[in-house]
């Protein structure tokens, strides 16, 4: 194949790796601080998928332009899911907090259900592209690209360099301790929450931009931002970033020269050889958050 | 411990709470779908045709294609019916098992709605079954899971006692119903679902009328052969044609027929290649395309995998002549409404829609029923009837033939009685809405679909399918989809290639 297919594959997997980041972001935030085992995350989405889809419908802006009003909203949703369903399972075993969250997930599926039918709800595809020579650069997943570069970047200065951030990667390693030393675990909780809900409405709104919003379309995206977290390191933001554009590339480059039905599979083989061999992830514990 | 509430400590104000956002966002969900139905953002308004000024402009030989043999007939069921000396007391309880919830549910809906208005329409207009018997319904949720569909049906039958189970839409759902009702021995009628295997079982009391899968991937070889070759002014083995699809059963069986039809007719394959109907890429497969650069692109696929297939063909720029897809996903209004131009003038293998040749109906019955289908299917959804929904009036032969004679000769409605009368039914082509006759092939003599005894390499034996079914080339126009080919029963002749300014269309 000419030269300017495989540019066009490598672009499309930096591209497609943004996608895989956005997915992950809000629910490494989660794990990362919390240790909750977030298995309703795929489901959330699909929530704020909705969401953004009833606000295109009320009032015909572009998903891209509610995309604030959503993170907003879905940002209300996590405080409010926090209270009701996190704090009586913060310090439960694993396997009550995935029931938890996976409980989570079967309700808000029954719930979009009941409440806005099975049918597809997509809002206009936009499928515009930017054209260099032979290389076609699509405008909706550039976007995605630049909004998980910029939102990972922020994030990770934000827990890096700030206060705040100092304050949360303390209570993430030992809630007693910082409790003891002054730190309202709760007040940090409840802003972990808000930030990560941020971002799943910020994903909601790209989302819907792409790809239609039914009850069940969550749980694809629920086990590929799995995967990616698992792959790129438990919590960490600079691992799932990385992870995220490392798949991206490795699954479009496979998918063009060798077979589009294995590359996704490949996702998994990464995934097994990842638990297998470096549980950590990419970017074992010391890199953690 | 500090700040250790353990799991226990759920307070009265935590429930109350609870209680106070599902009430809430219930009530937020009624109002916004209420509200989103009484103005449905993209309703697609176009006018229906009342007769049919077109005379077929095109002299394409179709020497593939069946040649049906037309002969006169007389009405079906006329609307009037003759006299019994006795009638017998009957009830006929039907149970209608779709996929109204789930993965499957926005096309089984559409399905399901199609088979309840022909019900009411042939209880309204025709007073039921020999004018006579009123034809009761229950609904049953197959809720897109082969096990709760096989449940559903043995409640239907155990529970709701009814006579006749009329489905699917999709083929695991049919797999897994018909068992059952194998097993009670009640009779099982599928308008939806298309997989070849259900017919092959040797089911004594399973009658399909509806084409069947294996010959989707025939048809638009035939039509890629017979018309879009000429159209193009190319020989048909200069042409390049691609396949692509889901790599589930459905996608993979269509394929297979493809490459099979396509290579005895002598067609060039450039790439063959499947995908998973849930990916959220199909960059690397487009760019294979690009490389491939077919003239014609044969597609299988869902919903959520055509668009995406759109989106990012356009975004990289995916140049090519003709898309001709099978059913589903190209079948859907959603597809249309989703990606609006982009899918204008794109093909799509399936039964005959609506908006067909209606002098291909040869019954004027049928004809007066299609226009009530229209108009009641519009009035209760909101937008014009697909193909999909047009399938629920292939229940009418039950209704009008089966079920009639049924009664008037083996004097009752128990499934061996329902089946016997079925292997009679003998209604030719131009007798149905739906443009062919009906035969099923009967259990003494089991045999292939007609199009399937042309040109499969080894004929199926089926039993229970109506041989004279067979999916026709439709083309979506303006937001509907048109029957294109075979020419008798073609509103319009095709459009080819993609006219300039379709987003796929080549520049030159």
């Amino acid at each position: 194949m000419e030269i300017y297919l495989f540019l066009q594959a490598l672009l499309n997997g930096l591209l497609l790796g943004g996608l895989f980041i956005v997915l992950t972001i809000g629910l490494n935030l989660i794990t990362g601080v919390l240790k909750i085992i977030n298995f309703g995350h795929g489901d959330l989405i699909m929530l704020a998928m909705y969401i953004t889809y009833w606000l295109y419908v009320y009032t015909a802006y572009s998903p891209l332009v509610m995309m604030p009003t959503t993170a907003i909203i879905m940002g209300f949703v996590g405080l409010i899911i926090y209270m009701l369903l996190i704090k009586p399972i913060l310090r439960a075993s694993d396997i009550e907090q995935l029931l938890g969250t996976l409980g989570l997930g079967v309700f808000l599926q029954g719930l979009a259900q009941v409440l806005w039918k099975s049918d597809y709800r997509l809002a206009k595809i936009y499928a515009g592209s930017i054209v260099i020579g032979n290389i076609y650069i699509s405008i909706i997943q550039l976007i995605v690209f630049v909004i998980s570069l910029v939102a990972s970047i922020l994030l990770y200065i934000y827990l890096m360099r700030t206060v705040k951030g100092v304050i949360i990667r303390a209570t993430a390693q030992d809630p007693d301790m910082s409790s003891l030393l002054g730190v309202n675990i709760r007040n940090v909780h409840l802003i972990v929450f808000f930030l990560s809900f941020l971002f799943i409405g910020l994903t909601g709104a790209l989302l819907l931009s792409m790809f239609p919003a039914y009850p069940t379309t969550g749980i694809e995206y629920g086990i590929l931002a799995w995967l990616i977290m698992v792959i790129g390191g438990l919590g960490s933001v600079l691992g799932s970033f990385i992870g995220g554009i490392l798949i991206g590339v490795v699954y479009s480059i496979f998918a063009t020269y060798y077979s589009v039905e294995l590359a996704r599979a490949l996702i998994f083989v990464a995934f097994i050889l990842t638990i297998a061999l470096r549980p950590t992830g990419l970017l074992g514990a010391s890199a953690r958050v | 411990m500090i700040n250790n509430r353990g799991l226990a400590k759920i307070g009265i104000l935590n429930i109350i709470l609870i209680i106070l956002v599902i009430v809430f966002a219930a009530l937020a969900g009624i109002f916004a779908y209420n509200y989103y139905t009484i103005t449905p953002p993209a309703a697609i308004t176009v006018t229906i045709p009342k007769t049919i000024p077109y005379t077929i402009p095109y002299t394409v030989t179709q020497t593939q294609y069946i040649t049906p043999t037309i002969t006169p007939t007389t009405p079906v069921t006329p609307l009037t019916t003759p006299p019994l000396i006795t009638y017998p007391e009957i009830k006929i309880k039907i149970g209608l098992l779709f996929p109204l919830t789930g993965a499957l549910a926005p096309l089984g809906t559409d399905q399901f709605y199609g088979t309840k208005i022909a019900i009411d329409i042939v209880n309204d207009l025709f007073g039921g079954v020999l004018g006579r018997y009123k034809i009761e319904y229950v609904v049953a949720d197959a809720a897109s899971d082969p096990t709760k569909a096989a449940s559903e049906a043995e409640r239907l039958i155990t529970v709701e006692k009814v006579n006749i189970i009329v489905g699917t839409y999709a083929s695991p759902l049919l797999l897994a119903a018909s068992e059952v009702a194998e097993r009670y021995k009640v009779v099982y009628y599928e308008v939806g679902a298309i997989t070849d295997s259900a017919t092959l079982r040797g089911f004594k009391y399973l009658l399909r009328n509806m084409p069947i899968g294996g010959d989707f991937g025939i048809v638009s070889c035939l039509f890629v052969h017979d018309v879009v070759a000429p159209m193009l002014g190319k020989k048909p083995e200069e042409l390049r044609v691609a396949i692509i699809h889901e790599d589930g059963p459905y996608g993979t069986s269509v394929a297979k027929s493809n490459e099979e039809t396509c290579k005895k007719l002598g067609l060039n394959i450039v790439l063959k290649e499947a995908y998973s109907a849930t990916t959220t890429d199909l960059s690397g497969l487009i760019i294979k395309l690009k490389a491939a650069s077919p003239d014609v692109l044969l597609h299988t696929g869902y919903f959520s995998d055509v668009v995406l297939f759109f989106r990012q063909a356009q975004e990289l720029g995916f140049k090519v002549k003709v898309i001709i897809g099978h059913g589903a996903g190209y079948g859907l209004p959603a597809t249309y409404q989703a990606l609006g131009k982009a899918f204008d003038y794109v093909f799509n293998i399936d039964p005959p829609s609506p908006w067909l040749n209606v002098n291909a109906i040869k019954d004027p019955v049928m004809r007066q029923i299609r226009e009530e289908f229209i108009k009641r299917f519009n009035a209760t959804r909101g937008y014009l009837p697909g193909t999909h929904a047009y399938m629920g009036l292939h229940i009418l032969p039950l209704l009008l033939d089966i079920l009639p004679r049924a009664i008037t000769k083996y004097g009752s409605i128990s499934s061996d009685a329902i089946m016997a009368a079925a292997w009679e039914t003998d209604i030719p082509e131009g007798g149905t809405e739906h443009g062919y006759g009906v035969k099923f092939a009967s259990p003494t003599n089991p045999q292939d679909t007609i199009l399937g005894q042309k040109y499969r390499e080894k004929p199926q034996l089926h039993i229970g399918q109506n041989i004279r079914a067979y999916p026709v080339v439709l083309q979506w126009i303006g937001g509907r989809v048109i029957v294109v080919y075979p020419d008798y029963l073609a509103l319009q002749k095709p459009i080819i290639p993609l006219p300039p300014g379709h987003p796929l269309a080549p520049s030159s």
